[in-house]
């Protein structure tokens, strides 16, 4: 035998587990279990989905602010406008009775 | 070249002539105690008639007066002194209301006697109004009103005593008169 033959016995030589192995092995199984038995919104909970949601929920606030901060500024535009209506249809109005009683004292 | 730029010239008045007056008086804001600047385009018009309340039959009214405008353009000043301002302030806006298509239906000049003036013109196109002018001046007040659209003094009759708008007495049968027999400056 030579010193290669050696090296390849010592190395396919069998060995016994170490003592904690059988109990490694249930704890895996156990924990696979767990897992499989967790209810499906639980994912939602899990670190990579919670900054996904984190930065939806913060993108779906901005937009919504946005839409919202531009309907009231329309709003806000169409009553001005229709309060500037009003004035100009009254200023109209007295300067169209003025000029009826100018007509008139002539 | 040359030529056309001055067939341009010549032409280019002629084509923006229409129911919109050009009128900048800005420069008597800066004398003026009071003033009221009134633009209100087309898309505003519509928007501004979105919140007339349609059950409140005046509100309605105008609503509907509204619908067929298409601008509203109003300058108005007040003054702490006579003769703050003079004709020449307005007389470019009244040259406009020469153009063609204008008609003023009221006309009086006082202004030497009383201080006062006023025009009340209608731009008709097609048989179609679709302007209104009016430029009223007081001793210390100046209002020029400029209505685009489908509108006629009597509308404002309809809506009289509504956010405002004053009883105009007796105008009816003074517009009936005027409008039977139209002529410029006839009260002069």
């Amino acid at each position: 035998m030579d010193r290669m033959e050696e090296k390849l016995k010592q190395a396919l030589q069998r060995r016994d587990p170490s003592p904690d192995f059988s109990a490694r092995v249930m704890a895996r199984i156990a924990e696979e279990k767990t897992r499989r038995e967790q209810p499906w919104w639980r994912i939602w909970f899990a670190p990579s989905w919670r900054m996904a949601m984190t930065g939806g929920l913060a993108c779906l606030l901005l937009v919504g602010a946005g839409v919202g901060y531009r309907e009231y500024r329309e709003r806000q535009r169409a009553l001005e406008a229709r309060d500037q209506i009003l004035q100009a249809l009254q200023i109209t109005g007295t300067q169209l009775n003025r000029v009826n009683r100018m007509v008139h004292q002539q | 070249m040359k030529r056309t730029l001055i067939i341009l010239l010549f032409v280019m008045p002629l084509a923006a002539q229409g129911p919109k007056l050009n009128f900048n008086l800005d420069h008597l804001a800066s004398k003026a105690a009071e003033k009221v600047s009134i633009t209100l385009d087309g898309s505003l018009l519509q928007l501004g008639a979105k919140f007339l309340d349609n059950k409140d039959p005046d509100s309605a009214k105008v609503k509907s007066l509204v619908q067929g405008l298409s601008g509203i353009y109003l300058r108005s000043f007040e003054f702490d002194s006579d003769n703050a301002f003079s004709s020449r302030d307005y007389d470019d806006i009244r040259k406009q209301l020469e153009a063609p298509g204008w008609s003023c239906i009221i006309s009086v000049r006082t202004r030497k006697e009383k201080g006062e003036d006023a025009d009340i013109c209608l731009f008709q196109k097609d048989g179609k109004i679709s302007g209104l002018a009016l430029i009223a001046v007081e001793p210390r007040q100046l209002t020029v009103v400029n209505i685009l659209g489908s509108i006629t003094p009597e509308q404002f009759m309809d809506l009289q005593g509504f956010a405002g708008i004053p009883h105009v007495e007796g105008l009816d049968k003074e517009l009936d008169k005027k409008k039977s027999a139209p002529k410029k400056k006839d009260e002069e």
